[in-house]
């Protein structure tokens, strides 16, 4: 049975260690209709996409975690649609690991309660699952970035996941190419990311499609027990890469940013109309990376996107100006 | 639009708390949402930027001072407020003459996620420690960890002023703060249920322009000795049989924010067609304090900002205007699709369906004007009130 | 007696006279920028056609946007009460109308002719006449012939945009890209239609569904309005003049509101 998430700081483990499947929902290829019926037109097309999904396809429940107000609205409209929902209230301001692990424990309960069960074994089984395709999904984009691969890994099984990943780790082939830092949210359109490889650059990003859903420092320690499995995946998860729907100390999405920018001969912000978190974050970034000498450009996406001809001649526009 | 005469002195006050934080020693730029009394219990002054920009928005130089942000390449789609301020930030002024520049920053998410990447920027510029208060969405029943959470936070918080004044905070100055709140909160709430009283002798209108110190001043003597003659005069206008609406025939419910920039222009098109607006969830949401426990302070703060209007599930926000509508005896709900609030605005299409009265929808936004078609609102609500 | 209703939209102004319960006579011109002028023209006019003189009308309502312009007007009604009253004059068995005008489009739940709910669009234009006005022009098409256009296709291009102004550039790029124009086209109306009824979602649709507004007579988006509502929807003979009628009507038993 499928479980739709939205957002990658959702405890993918716990929801397939409780013997679901975790689908990733993005925005719909096809042109969004229902969903204009339940939110408005200034809500991201990314979410009203997803509703749109959410609407038209077979789900077993919808789990949230906390993010943008945006997201945070779209779980009450679900469930007043009749779906079942759950919101996880993972924190803004990323420190407090006890906080979570107590959410994570009513998480926990809420799968029982649709049906699953929780192990202690189960979830270290998953843990470890998930571990390895994110261990091999950075393997792979360290060699060649492959977005179709990480978009369709959101979508099944984690198993069938990390066959898939290992054969494109033998296929891949290291291209000597100028790097160019993409960053934003979520783009499931593969043919996006081909632009700029075509037009000459090698992709190293900061997206939900790409390396936020497999980057993560893992914690020091073996659980022992259920609970310290949940400690686990709460450390495991403030160490994600950073998002800009979270507050961190000392200003560290920033510094990573600029970090991931040092190789880099360009940066792209690839955003969502209407994305707050990621449009507040834009002009302070682009000020900070400018001073570094890069080579900064927006470009604005809305789903389904109609044409790329215009990010084309954006990406290729961009490539003549590096030389 | 018949004024209230407290306007005036509102208007005087206002002025000298906007006078006032030039002089202060510590200065904190603080959200509408924030425990403010912590702040007033160890002196130090906090200065509203949404509050500012309500101003703007009255002062209908919002697209203005919105514009100076745009250049820096802040999206028109970010919220107004923010676009605003920051505007004023980089203009180096505003139509009070700029805010004064904050010791420190203290940001609450209780109203929305917005004001924490509003903060950072804030922070980034001015270059001062900012403490985010993160308080869990409410969306079914408030959970006990949550509360703790909370709790923890506003005990850091403590922490984090007294290291920066270099002063421990006094807990019966905290108290005696803190039941001022309660105390103009409650003045506050009687002022706005005297709309009861059919024809009502106030509007929503009259809420929104004399709201700005249960924000600012809450906690304070201001805010009380303000309240009690606010209810005076509402009392007298009662007893005079003084009207808002001279011939009061729909009693409506207004819901989201205010549209700063056509107050006057909203509030004379009801009362031309005999329509009072006699509430709004907005000002009403300000009014939810009653809880404050003196014994247990700190856990009660926690609760009391945790629950706030913004920060619940459609569910609980049906119920609650459910409960206005009954209590105020509207007839249907002005709602206030608002472009540049989204937490306030996702879900009224859902909520519109659960009330107990009809309702109409107009797209706006609260401070920038350019988001407004004056044909188009006209329009919609003339269809309501005609099908009223 | 004699009641006239004059109803200003944003791109054409329509008089209607009624005569107990009768239509005598009605008239469609384009809008001019002076709409004081507009309305008074259309008015005469119309006098002209049916042959009755000014002082024989005994009360004018006005509506539709600019409606409190025409200064000579009794009363003026906006046009989701006036298309409810004139759909419900023309098909009394209506429950739901879908009005598209020109920079408004609006459904309205109808009970004995009176309005118990609507929705109209939100600020974007994608939904309305001026979509439909703009893709005609980008195609170098006349708007009239858009309807019968889209009735040739076989299948239909998909619009992805959301917006006009990128809706346009879309269409650009597909005519560029050689796409049959009757696909293209038929796409459009779809597109439209699917904007119309998400509205009509969120009022709820019940039989009978009258179109009413000029955009009514494109067969193509009537079409694909019923394709997706799953039911038939009914057309007035002359689905501009609904909202004048309205107020036509609404003009002749002045009292009652």
């Amino acid at each position: 049975m499928r479980i739709g998430y939205f957002c990658t700081f959702t405890p993918k483990e716990l929801i397939h260690s409780a013997g679901f499947l975790p689908f990733r929902i993005f925005a719909t290829r096809k042109p969004i209709s229902l969903a204009s019926a339940y939110i408005q037109s200034y809500a991201c097309s990314q979410v009203r996409g997803a509703l749109e999904v959410a609407l038209s396809d077979e789900f077993h429940g919808f789990v949230f975690t906390r993010s943008c107000d945006t997201l945070m609205r779209l779980t009450d409209i679900l469930e007043f649609l009749g779906k079942r929902v759950y919101n996880i209230e993972f924190p803004t301001k990323i420190g407090n690991v006890d906080y979570y692990v107590y959410e994570l424990r009513d998480f926990c309960k809420t799968l029982e309660s649709w049906g699953g069960e929780i192990s202690f074994e189960r979830v270290i089984e998953s843990l470890a699952l998930y571990r390895e395709l994110e261990e091999k999904l950075k393997k792979l984009f360290e060699v060649r970035a492959d977005y179709e691969i990480a978009i369709k890994v959101q979508q099944i099984d984690v198993s069938g996941a990390i066959k898939l990943v290992e054969k494109k780790i033998e296929e891949a082939k290291k291209e000597e190419k100028p790097k160019i830092l993409v960053t934003g949210s979520v783009c499931p359109y593969p043919e996006i990311y081909e632009i700029f490889t075509k037009a000459g650059f090698a992709i190293k990003d900061d997206l939900c499609t790409g390396r936020r859903f497999f980057e993560f420092n893992y914690p020091n320690f073996e659980p022992h027990d259920l609970d310290s499995a949940l400690r686990f995946l709460a450390e495991k998860y403030f160490s994600k890469a950073p998002c800009p729907t979270k507050h961190y100390p000392n200003d560290y999405r920033f510094d990573y940013l600029l970090r991931l920018a040092e190789d880099c001969e360009a940066v792209v912000f690839l955003l969502v109309k209407f994305c707050e978190p990621h449009f507040f974050d834009f002009p302070q970034l682009r000020e900070k990376l400018e001073e570094m000498g890069k080579k900064v450009a927006l470009i604005e996406l809305e789903f389904p996107v109609a044409s790329t001809e215009q990010i084309r001649t954006r990406v290729e526009a961009l490539k003549e100006v590096i030389g | 639009m018949k004024r209230l005469k407290v306007a005036e002195k509102m208007r005087n006050l206002m002025a000298g708390y906007y006078m006032l934080g030039h002089q202060a020693k510590v200065r904190a730029w603080v959200t509408s949402g924030a425990p403010v009394e912590i702040l007033y219990a160890m002196d130090v002054y906090p200065v509203y930027p949404e509050n500012h920009g309500a101003l703007i928005g009255a002062a209908k130089l919002g697209s203005y001072y919105s514009d100076f942000s745009e250049k820096r390449g802040f999206s028109r789609d970010l919220c107004s407020y923010a676009r605003c301020d920051i505007g004023c930030v980089f203009a180096g002024t505003s139509p009070v003459g700029g805010l004064p520049k904050p010791s420190f920053l203290f940001a609450c998410n209780n109203i929305c996620n917005t004001v924490v990447k509003w903060y950072e920027i804030l922070s980034r510029i001015f270059k001062v420690p900012l403490f985010v208060l993160d308080v869990p969405f409410v969306r079914k029943e408030l959970k006990e960890s949550h509360l703790r959470y909370v709790e923890d936070q506003l005990i850091d918080f403590i922490k984090f002023v007294e290291k920066l004044i270099g002063m421990q905070m006094d807990d019966s100055k905290l108290r005696e703060v803190a039941m001022k709140s309660i105390e103009a909160v409650k003045l506050y709430g009687e002022c706005l249920r005297m709309s009861k009283n059919r024809p009502s002798p106030m509007t929503c209108f009259d809420a929104f322009i004399n709201m700005a110190p249960i924000v600012c001043l809450r906690g304070t003597d201001y805010a009380v000795s303000f309240y009690k003659e606010m209810k005076e005069e509402l009392e007298d206008r009662v007893k005079n049989r003084i009207y808002a609406v001279e011939n009061e025939k729909f009693r409506l419910l207004w819901d989201n924010i205010p549209v700063w920039y056509r107050l006057r222009w909203l509030s004379d098109f009801f009362a031309s067609r005999n329509a009072c607006l006699v509430a709004d969830t907005y000002t009403n949401a300000w009014t939810g304090f009653g809880e404050l426990r003196s014994s247990d302070l700190i856990s009660s703060l926690a609760e009391v900002y945790t629950v706030s209007y913004l920060n619940i599930g459609l569910e609980r926000m049906v119920e609650i205007i459910n409960g206005l509508i009954e209590f105020y005896e509207v007839d249907g709900v002005v709602m206030h699709s608002n472009r540049s609030c989204k937490p306030y605005s996702f879900g009224q299409y859902e909520i519109q369906k659960k009330l107990s009265v009809p309702s109409v929808i107009i797209e706006a936004d609260m401070v920038d004007e350019r988001a407004f078609s004056e044909a188009q609102v006209a329009t919609r609500l003339e269809a309501f009130l005609e099908m009223l | 007696m004699i009641s006239a209703g004059i109803d200003i939209g944003s791109l054409t102004a329509k008089c209607v006279l009624l005569s107990d319960s009768k239509i005598l006579a009605y008239k469609v011109t384009r809008v001019k920028p002076k709409i004081e002028e507009t309305a008074r023209e259309v008015f005469e006019e119309t006098l002209k056609i049916a042959n009755v003189r000014r002082e024989e009308v005994l009360s004018v309502f006005s509506t539709g946007y600019g409606r409190s312009r025409v200064e000579f007007a009794d009363k003026a009604i906006t046009e989701i009460t006036c298309h409810a009253v004139g759909a419900s004059f023309l098909i009394p068995s209506v429950r739901t109308v879908i009005d598209i005008g020109g920079q408004d489009s609006k459904v309205i739940s109808v009970e004995n002719g009176r309005v118990v709910e609507f929705v109209m669009n939100d600020k974007c234009s994608a939904g309305t006449g001026r979509f439909l006005e703009v893709m005609a022009n980008a195609l170098h098409l006349k708007l009239e012939e858009l309807g019968s256009i889209a009735m040739k296709a076989e299948k239909k291009i998909t619009i992805s945009s959301t917006c006009t102004v990128f809706a346009e550039s879309e269409v650009i790029s597909y005519l560029s890209s050689g796409e049959k124009i009757e696909e293209i086209v038929a796409g459009i109306c779809d597109a439209i239609a699917s904007r119309i009824v998400a509205m009509a979602t969120r009022v709820g649709v019940r039989e009978d569904v009258v179109l009413t507004g000029g955009v009514a007579k494109n067969l193509g988006v009537k079409k694909a309005i019923e394709e997706k509502l799953g039911i038939p929807v009914k057309v007035p003979e002359e689905p501009q003049i609904v909202g004048a009628l309205g107020a036509a009507v609404l003009a002749s038993r002045k009292k009652n509101i």
